[in-house]
């Protein structure tokens, strides 16, 4: 759990402080550098540096290294001598600064997301848990309904049946209503889990038995059982939903092209020859494989305790 | 409660389920803004669009549409779609089937290597199962959208295989099934890894826990050879709870797939959604949604079903 925690936090100080780490601007472009492949850093005694890329055919795209000159890293050199440690894409922005921006608009609708689908499910399944009958019945089946329906699918269609254009507040609204609505059933069915179990306890007799409210009695007796899984799956929606992000953008139904996230990379990154000539413009789909790696080794221990499958009922 | 009677309710429930769904994709696709006849809107006279709309059944309140069109699904007549100028229920066949080979060939593939290494790696703890834990937590981490970019750019990196699309056209026969089975590899490598992974993780689980159970134990016990008493005794048990979640694997199967479609250029139903979607084709819209539906709840019944075959338990509810 505090791995959980732990990880989140990061995430949280990436989504934050991604493009306040950009050596440069989001639309900076470089018109000499179209297509440059990443710079190496090199270490000597002085620290580290990089040696500056001249072109050498506009057309082709060709670059040499400029042996006679040396630039340091990214931050300290002036703009006008760009240094381009992952490489630049097809109008000459910087790859690593786009995908540090990019995080804000990635993550933070994720964690807007997150938030909204722990809040969401938790109420939903604390309320089944703690009611029971009918509407224990008609929040499960919902919820299994939903569970059951290819997510993308069902994400795709409702985006494309809303306006296509829209400012980007409410793109960002649009977009994490929708992933809260296909997120809430997996956490209602676990808190549900837990609170119907809870429930029995002698400690939440003891509250009713002393007046309390349902609201209370839910609030301060019954959800802090939850923390512990609640914190797992917090850490595990928010790659879930950082690749759906990325999967609308690329299809052209998430962030609009002007702002850069990782799916709007990813879309302009990803056709074959773009992908060929600058392998290197693809990094936002590394940054994905790392978020949604480190995620899973972090929290595979905790998953297979957490997750209530049938697998470990047999 | 009788096998029977358990197949029974599940079908219907699934009938039910995908004929809500059905009828939700028709009026989502209904509620989208613009239609069909907005294309070509300024080169068109107000009656020629009008004439349009009557055509498409798009002038008629939605009740009468809906009503229409369940009847209409009750004789496979989807009506018919704006974009292609076609009949629905032909094009979403067509493309149905060209998704149902992709994402069979990855059910295959994904099973074929998932449950053993799963196996392997479930029933004794060393390097090897480390190992292959280790490959399939990072074959986690790369969903469907990224192993298809990947697998294209190796592609087109090496022009080993084609990049994209399901044939290369003008071929039959022999000819056009070794083109298709070229095109192939691709999209289905895309989809099972992940799916291989996740089959993996579940079916190493299971194999631990039922390995640590008394009967396998006993079988040890009566001088039976680890190795075999896991194999034989250990590993049918452990399937169950791994077929237990095919079911729930088929969701993940055809957004996958509806992924891969899209950036490997597949003719599947997935991108003809899309497609249908984007052009504002109401009917072939609301046909792919029923297809889609209909298939989905194919998928998880007859999951379902296997599960309570193998596992009778299922039927006295002891495992929902």
């Amino acid at each position: 759990m505090r791995r959980a925690l732990i990880l989140v936090g990061v995430l949280v100080a990436l989504a934050v402080a991604g493009p306040l780490l950009a050596p440069y601007g989001p639309v900076t472009r470089f018109e000499n550098h179209l297509h440059a492949p990443p710079m190496p850093l090199h270490v000597d005694g002085g620290g580290f540096y990089t040696v500056p890329l001249r072109i050498v055919d506009r057309l082709e795209q060709t670059f040499a290294e400029d042996p006679a000159q040396r630039a340091g890293l990214p931050w300290t050199t002036p703009a006008a001598t760009p240094v381009l440690l992952l490489g630049a894409d097809g109008l000459g922005r910087d790859v690593l600064s786009r995908t540090l921006h990019g995080a804000r608009a990635s993550l933070g609708l994720a964690l807007v997301a997150t938030a909204g689908t722990l809040l969401v499910g938790a109420l939903l399944g604390s309320w089944a848990g703690m009611t029971g009958g009918l509407v224990e019945r008609l929040v499960l089946k919902a919820g299994d309904v939903l569970m059951v329906l290819p997510v993308l699918y069902v994400v795709v269609a409702l985006r494309a049946a809303l306006p296509l254009v829209l400012p980007l507040p409410w793109v960002v609204g649009v977009l994490a209503t929708i992933f809260v609505l296909l997120g809430w059933p997996r956490i209602a069915r676990g808190v549900w889990a837990i609170v119907r179990a809870e429930a029995r306890q002698e400690h939440v007799l003891a509250a009713t038995a002393l007046g309390a409210t349902r609201w209370r009695v839910m609030t301060r007796h019954l959800l802090p059982a939850c923390h512990g899984y609640l914190a797992v799956q917090t850490a595990l929606l928010v790659p879930m939903f950082v690749l759906a992000e990325a999967t609308l953008s690329y299809v052209g139904l998430g962030f609009p092209d002007g702002v850069p996230s990782w799916g709007t990379a990813l879309s302009e990154a990803a056709t074959i020859s773009a992908m060929t000539r600058a392998p290197w413009t693809l990094a936002p789909a590394l940054a994905m494989f790392l978020v949604v790696l480190v995620t899973n080794v972090l929290l595979e221990p905790a998953r297979e305790r957490h997750t209530p499958d049938a697998a470990r009922s047999g | 409660m009788s096998l029977a009677r358990f197949a029974v309710g599940r079908v219907v429930s699934g009938a039910i389920f995908a004929l809500v769904v059905a009828s939700l994709t028709l009026l989502l696709a209904r509620m989208v803004p613009g239609d069909p006849s907005l294309e070509d809107r300024l080169t068109r006279t107000p009656e020629e669009v009008a004439a349009l709309r009557a055509e498409l059944g798009l002038d008629q309140p939605f009740l009468t549409q809906y009503g229409r069109w369940l009847s209409g699904l009750a004789r496979l007549d989807l009506g018919r779609s704006s974009m292609y100028r076609r009949p629905v229920t032909d094009l979403v066949g067509e493309r149905a089937a060209n998704t149902a080979i992709l994402a069979l060939a990855a059910l295959l593939v994904a099973t074929g290597i998932g449950l053993p290494l799963g196996r392997r790696a479930g029933s004794t703890p060393d390097g090897v199962s480390r190992l292959v834990r280790a490959v399939s937590l990072a074959v986690l981490s790369v969903p469907p959208l990224l192993s298809a970019l990947l697998l294209v750019f190796i592609a087109a990196r090496t022009g080993w295989l084609p990049v994209g699309g399901m044939t290369s056209g003008g071929l039959t026969g022999a000819a056009w099934l070794a083109d298709l089975l070229r095109h192939l590899p691709v999209p289905t490598l895309a989809l099972a890894l992940p799916l291989a992974a996740t089959l993996e993780r579940l079916q190493a689980r299971a194999m631990a826990d039922t390995i640590g159970r008394p009967f396998v134990a006993a079988s040890r016990a009566r001088g039976l050879d680890p190795a075999r008493a896991a194999r034989v005794h250990a590993w049918p048990v452990s399937l169950a709870p791994v077929l237990g979640n095919y079911g729930v694997l088929v969701g993940a199967l055809f957004s996958g797939s509806f992924v891969v479609e899209i950036v490997t250029a597949w003719p599947g139903l997935g991108r003809l959604l899309f497609d249908a979607l984007s052009a504002r084709d109401v009917w072939l819209v609301a046909g792919c949604g029923a297809l889609g539906a209909v298939s989905l709840a194919a998928g998880t019944t007859a999951a379902d079903i296997a599960h309570a075959a193998i596992d009778p338990r299922v039927l006295e509810g002891r495992h929902e």
